[in-house]
């Protein structure tokens, strides 16, 4: 059934970083070229977000959080990588057709490219974070923040990936998933706490909040930049759910690779 | 004789067609027996029992008509695809060269394009940066290099495509009707560099409709008809069997 080869691509570490970061540099340009704000979208989104989501919730509705824009920031920061890198892995293969028909290469580096540059906009963000905090006199900028966030950086990178990865391999066979993603993640959003705390949800509805993988990488994340403190629990369900979603991620691409040149 | 570089035992390729019929999982989910038995039916066999050695340092021309299989052919050598029956056995460093300037991007400017396309094709980016000049030169595109690729004419982006193949350090060389496009001098220049890898022992699987540059080229020829290989044998021979063939045969 299948073909026995010797390598076709010289198998080594260094290689894939080189490839990492030759699609990253691609996305990159490609994406800002005849944009005048560039990176700053990345940093305009979140900012009107959490403009308007204050409006509402502080403003007209009164929610009872302590210096709510920065609680809102430093959820819709990760909030952003995540969905962003979401919402782009269902076009992830099929936008790289020819590369994927015409050239023999480790065709899931598309996907973690993009998990990449989503990842290192979110990363660029931070400082703004940091000195929003510091203005508005909310939260700490904490030596923790330095170990803190490669780790959290890891686990959220390896969570997006295997979802990404699942979702843009299946993608290629059924369109359809585009439109369920954008769907899902515009519910998933009000399902994560990201615009309340995860303490405020009524007994009822906490295992929904809990069954929800996003939730323990927000949690995470505010404990992290607003308290300067890890969440070992959240933590370590996120990195738990990271190995299983890599793993998932990776099988059905494996399943469904050979398939990708004669589909697209 | 010593084990051939390129190895197809009893190969056969069946594409689904199923797979571009839209109805995504509505189908699925409204009628699961029904979706999933057409699935299966819609199918073209494009090969079956192919069997071919490829000698290493050989030169083989790959001839057939219009839909005979003959790019499904090298997409299995490449490892694109894989084989639906049998095996492929491949025991070296594949260029493809299946489309000139594949995976180019309109937007980025040529020296862009040749950085992304060298590292897919298997270099450094050290690699690539050292060689970038000489590819600029190769491509005679030292004006325009900076420019994005989508102002480029077709031409010109077939010349950086075989420039950017040209400077890889291949095994084995696939080139599907590449020379096509780009002007006269260009193609003669192209036809120089194959020699030289020929000199250089690259084993190289040609196809072409151009009979001349498959009498120039190479040392023996496969006719692609029938699903299989109907010809295999000296270039002369497989072009005057080539040529016999009825028209309509597939």
């Amino acid at each position: 059934m299948n073909a026995q080869r010797a390598p076709l691509w010289p198998r080594r570490w260094s290689h894939y970083v080189d490839l990492v970061i030759a699609l990253t540099i691609k996305e990159i340009k490609v994406r800002y070229k005849r944009t005048v704000l560039g990176y700053g979208w990345s940093l305009l989104n979140p900012l009107v977000f959490a403009v308007t989501y204050w409006i509402a919730f502080k403003a007209i509705l009164n929610v009872k959080i302590e210096g709510y824009f920065i609680f809102l920031l430093a959820g819709l920061f990760p909030w952003q990588w995540l969905n962003n890198s979401l919402q782009l892995a269902p076009r992830a293969f099929i936008n790289n057709a020819s590369l994927v028909k015409k050239i023999a290469f480790p065709r899931y580096l598309i996907v973690a490219s993009s998990v990449v540059t989503e990842g290192l906009h979110f990363l660029l963000c931070l400082p703004v974070l940091a000195a929003l905090a510091l203005a508005f006199g909310r939260g700490t900028v904490s030596l923790s923040w330095l170990w803190g966030t490669p780790i959290l950086l890891v686990v959220q990178g390896l969570m997006i990936y295997g979802i990404a990865l699942a979702v843009a391999s299946c993608s290629v066979f059924f369109r359809d998933l585009e439109r369920l993603i954008g769907l899902g993640m515009t519910v998933l959003f009000y399902v994560t706490p990201v615009i309340y705390e995860r303490q405020m949800v009524p007994a009822l509805f906490q295992p929904l909040i809990d069954f929800n993988p996003f939730t323990y990488l927000i949690v995470a994340w505010r404990a992290l930049l607003l308290d300067g403190t890890m969440n070992w629990h959240a933590l370590g369900t996120a990195a738990l759910i990271a190995v299983v979603a890599v793993a998932v991620g990776q099988a059905v691409f494996d399943r469904l690779q050979w398939k990708f040149a004669e589909a697209l | 004789m010593t084990a051939p570089i390129i190895e197809f035992d009893r190969v056969g390729k069946t594409y689904s067609l199923a797979l571009h019929r839209g109805g995504g999982i509505k189908n699925l989910i409204l009628n699961p027996p029904r979706a999933l038995r057409s699935m299966r039916a819609d199918s073209r066999v494009v090969l079956s029992d192919f069997s071919l050695q490829v000698a290493r340092g050989e030169s083989i021309a790959v001839m057939g008509r219009n839909g005979a299989g003959k790019s499904t052919l090298l997409a299995l050598i490449a490892g694109v695809i894989r084989p639906t029956t049998g095996t492929i056995t491949v025991n070296g460093r594949v260029s493809p060269l299946l489309e000139l300037g594949a995976g180019f991007h309109p937007e980025l400017t040529g020296r862009d394009n040749v950085m992304l396309n060298g590292v897919l094709l298997g270099l450094r980016r050290a690699e690539v940066a050292a060689r970038m000049e000489s590819i600029v030169e190769f491509a005679e595109l030292a004006d325009s290099i900076d420019e994005p690729v989508r102002t480029f004419s077709t031409g010109m982006t077939a010349r950086l495509g075989f420039s950017v193949a040209a400077h890889l350090d291949p095994e084995i060389l696939l080139i599907d009707e590449v020379l096509a496009v780009g002007d006269t001098a260009f193609q003669a220049k192209c036809i120089d560099k194959i020699r030289e890898f020929r000199r250089r022992g690259v084993t190289i699987v040609f196809v072409s409709h151009e009979l001349k540059h498959v009498r120039d080229l190479c040392d023996r020829a496969v006719v692609v008809a029938d699903r299989s290989a109907a010809f295999v044998g000296d270039v002369p021979a497989a072009i005057a069997h080539y040529a016999d063939m009825p028209v309509g045969a597939y």
